[in-house]
């Protein structure tokens, strides 16, 4: 069952519900699909996984839709982007508090391990629509048609809000790294 | 899909990378898979696992057998009250009449 392709796992869930495939194919895309949610949610653990348990269940109602031809961990994070969209539209993710931001959960604390969780606790600071077209662009690599379409919002909106964002990032991140502290 | 736009962060520094260096994966509590799989199974896009379905058909099973057997027993009960005929005569073995026990051998 672990070494059978995404399309014959689909197949396996959509003819018979199998609960085995399910699980093989959730261990398999569930690690990206919760760093993108963890993201889109500021870091809050408890919505990143709300998130993802609706990503699964929306994508499971629509596994019928998916060209067996096509990269299911593309088209996953495709519904993680919907559902994404719309739990950003419906709450107000930028008046929640951030005192349960838990982008960490490391204890190497190299440059490397450093410069991410900086990068991480800073993204999470940007306001929604920043961040949401940061992650996109900067980290998930979509182009900003792209997001257009995903994001329901105009291009050109799209690259503006990138702007703001790197604007902003740089602005969070200057005092934070100075020489002393990465010498 | 892909980009050729990489932003390279602008911190002042040569040595902080850019996003490509940012984790792409984390794994989530466990329990959130359970969580998933439960909710799935709620509303009946999946259908459990064999072992899940082996442990709920084993009660059943038992439970039917048991009702099978009870019924068969009743059944059985039934049927022998019957057909048993309503009077069977007592051997007569009294002591009036000492040969009437041989004497119902040989009729038998």
């Amino acid at each position: 069952m672990r070494d059978s392709s995404d399309s014959e796992l689909v197949v396996q869930v959509l003819t018979r519900g199998d609960e085995t495939a399910f699980r093989t194919l959730y261990r398999r895309h569930t690690p990206r699909l919760y760093r993108l949610q963890l993201r889109f949610a500021g870091g809050r653990v408890a919505d990143a996984e709300d998130l993802v348990q609706e990503t699964w269940l929306r994508a499971v109602r629509r596994l019928g839709t998916f060209r067996s031809d096509g990269q299911l961990g593309a088209w996953l994070r495709g519904v993680a982007v919907n559902v994404a969209r719309e739990w950003m539209r419906r709450t107000n993710p930028d008046a929640a508090r951030r005192d349960d931001t838990d982008i960490t959960g490391v204890v190497d604390l190299s440059h490397a391990v450093r410069f991410a969780i900086d990068v991480e606790r800073a993204i999470a600071r940007l306001p929604t629509g920043q961040r949401a077209v940061l992650v996109l662009h900067d980290i998930e690599g979509f182009t900003h048609e792209e997001i257009a379409l995903q994001l329901e919002i105009a291009a050109g909106t799209s690259k503006s809000q990138l702007s703001a964002a790197r604007q902003t990032l740089r602005g969070i991140l200057r005092p934070q790294r100075t020489d002393e502290e990465y010498a | 899909m892909m980009n050729d736009d990489r932003h390279r962060l602008d911190t002042g520094r040569a040595d902080t990378g850019d996003f490509a260096r940012l984790p792409r994966e984390l794994s989530p509590d466990p329990a959130l898979e359970e969580r998933v799989v439960r909710s799935l199974l709620d509303e009946q896009l999946l259908r459990p696992a064999t072992r899940r379905r082996r442990l709920i058909a084993l009660p059943v099973a038992a439970a039917a057998g048991i009702a099978l057997f009870v019924s068969g027993l009743l059944a059985g009960y039934g049927l022998s009250r019957w057909d048993s005929p309503a009077e069977i005569p007592a051997p007569a073995t009294s002591e009036a009449d000492p040969d009437a026990e041989v004497r119902m051998v040989f009729w038998l």
